[in-house]
């Protein structure tokens, strides 16, 4: 079975940022990437598929040379192929997800796949959009927060999750694409070794021209006019001190407001 | 500006009031426009919801009533493309949700409509239209720019619009429109529901909730969390990754793909307060919250803000309460 993943790598969630003045862009202060979390559970859930079926995983990712590092990843916990879309920061920054979903179909055309899995959400922008964006412009079924798969004779069923501990059980045949729920399954670890032996192997490198696409074609529908500071839901009191001091202030507040 | 849209949200064959929310926007927006409001409802036995909705400030209600529709599938998006292909409204409104995750992009892509999904909020300015939403797990907030000529699908996060209290609504339209389905015509074929475990406790019972994150770090990090709210005589309750983990069962979990709960007191450890999760707590009246990342936005719904290490500060209360009791 040919499997696809679709994999961002994102900023880590202890990301710090200023908002510059005129709100226009964000000023980041403190940053460190990381596989989309996601993802990661849409890669683990590709890899345990590779080996039920002996199958091949391709992981594709767009982004500028830093994402090579979540490929090197990939590749060391068991993909077979990595595919890296090579784009500017500054020109990702400005896309929105029909133009991300328009440059990874347009490379996942190019390779054989039965199922393309990608993460329920990405941390950043969290749209919950590329998957299926990317389903419809290659004409395949698509399920999204999958939260189980299990294959069958030629189709494939597929828990989904629908809140509150319940899920629907769906059958949907190859091709087709799914999205996948955090705690799919438990990931698994990619030990040092094995990701500099996977950085001594080649990842396919694809830039838009080679995908045939102009700066005009992916031109995004959406994007950001301003940033600003989430409003304040409440106005919180901070507690400071010593772990003493703060346990003692804490307790004396919450037994003045009768709660304990 | 053409007609206001919107698609009613149903859970487990029962409608979420969230989908008053929706209406209570889309009316807002379609009075300012001076343009229609319709909803579209697509379900098996909505007799109930139909009347019920009837008289909310709706123009007209457009229904599909079929078995197969009791559960979402691709019969959903084929259906409600055909209907806004001949409706054309300018704007589209969804709850943000596991079904909308599904369906509100594949209507996009059909429609070629754009799309601003999992929003905060949905302003009027200077006669456009102008969807807000979060990023970065909710450190910061943005405006989004839309081309304006094309239609607008916007997806819509529960609990964040305060449905406004309108007397004499006009009573709406009923458009009763049957549907031909064949099962093996659907893409995606619907099998059964998979029910949860019989719950143990139910958390929003709870009158004092003591709640987990990731911060957590470890097993160890939750065993002390757990211990804070036996000292509390508290509820144990937790943020999506525990579930995820495996370390806790799914009915602990508050937030958007758990419960809502609005205890006396919300302690909050290790959680950073992702946009999923505070829906789910943020309308408890005292919250508390422990957190290592002075940026983290659970402290912009906080009463009471502590920054530190919560394998420090807990063992701390734990103490300070022991000692009030002797």
């Amino acid at each position: 079975m040919n499997l696809v993943v679709l994999l961002k790598q994102v900023v880590s969630s202890d990301v710090e940022f200023e908002i510059s003045e005129d709100g226009k862009e964000l000023n980041f202060k403190k940053v460190s990437y990381v596989i989309n979390e996601a993802d990661d559970y849409a890669l683990e859930a590709a890899l345990r598929l590779k080996e039920l079926t002996k199958g091949y995983v391709t992981v594709i990712s767009l982004g500028p040379m830093r994402v090579r590092e979540a490929l090197y990843i990939a590749m060391a916990k068991g993909a077979d192929k990595a595919i890296h879309i090579s784009i500017e920061e500054k020109l990702l920054y400005s896309l929105d997800p029909s133009s991300v979903a328009k440059i990874l179909s347009k490379a996942i055309s190019k390779t054989p796949y039965e199922i393309i899995l990608t993460g329920s959400e990405s941390f950043d922008y969290a749209a919950s959009q590329v998957g299926v964006l990317v389903a419809e412009s290659l004409g395949i079924p698509h399920i999204s927060v999958v939260s189980g798969i299990e294959v069958l004779n030629g189709a494939i069923k597929v828990k989904r999750e629908l809140g509150e501990g319940f899920n629907a059980e769906l059958l949907i045949n190859p091709p087709a694409l799914l999205t996948i729920q955090y705690g799919i399954y438990s990931l698994r670890y990619a030990p040092v070794f094995k990701i500099l032996n996977a950085k001594k192997r080649s990842i396919m490198t694809l830039h838009l021209q080679d995908l045939g696409l102009s700066i005009e074609e992916i031109k995004p529908k959406t994007r950001i006019i301003q940033y600003f500071a989430p409003p304040k839901g409440r106005k919180a009191r901070y507690i400071t001190g010593s772990p003493n001091e703060i346990a003692k202030n804490l307790i004396k507040e919450l037994r003045e407001a009768k709660v304990v | 500006m053409n007609c206001v849209a919107i698609v009613a949200e149903f859970k487990l064959g029962k409608l979420d009031p969230s989908t008053y929310e929706l209406i209570s926007k889309g009316r807002d927006i379609a009075d300012a426009f001076k343009t229609k409001l319709y909803l579209i409802m697509l379900g098996e036995k909505i007799d109930e919801v139909i009347e019920e909705l009837s008289n909310k400030g709706l123009d007209q209600i457009i229904a599909y009533e079929h078995p197969l529709l009791n559960h979402y599938t691709d019969a959903y998006i084929n259906i409600l493309y055909e209907t806004f292909k001949e409706l054309k409204p300018s704007l589209i409104l969804l709850i943000h949700s596991f079904t909308s995750m599904d369906l509100a992009p594949a209507l996009a892509a059909k429609l070629h409509a754009n799309i601003v999904t999992n929003c905060t909020d949905l302003l009027i300015e200077d006669n456009k239209l102008i969807p807000v939403r979060s990023m970065y797990g909710g450190k910061v907030w943005v405006r989004i720019g839309v081309e304006d000529e094309k239609p607008l699908i916007v997806s819509i996060q529960k609990g964040v619009i305060k449905p406004k209290e309108r007397i004499e609504l006009p009573k709406a339209q009923i458009l009763r429109r049957s549907v031909e389905l064949k099962e093996d015509e659907l893409k995606v074929k619907f099998l059964r529901i998979l029910e949860p475990k019989p719950a143990e406790i139910d958390i929003t019972k709870a009158d004092l909730i003591v709640a987990a994150g990731r911060g957590v770090g470890d097993k160890s990090g939750l065993k002390l969390v757990e211990q804070l709210a036996e000292a509390l005589g508290a509820t144990l309750a937790c943020s999506r990754p525990l579930i995820d983990l495996g370390w806790l069962p799914s009915e602990r979990q508050v937030g958007l793909s758990g419960k809502t709960v609005k205890p006396k007191l919300y302690i909050a450890c290790g959680i950073s307060g992702a946009s999923q999760h505070i829906v789910g707590m943020k309308d408890s009246k005292i919250i508390v919250s422990i957190n290592t990342d002075s940026k983290a936005p659970i402290f912009d719904y906080s009463d009471y803000a502590i920054i530190g290490d919560l394998r420090k500060i807990i063992p701390a209360i734990i103490e300070e309460l022991k000692l009030k009791e002797s």
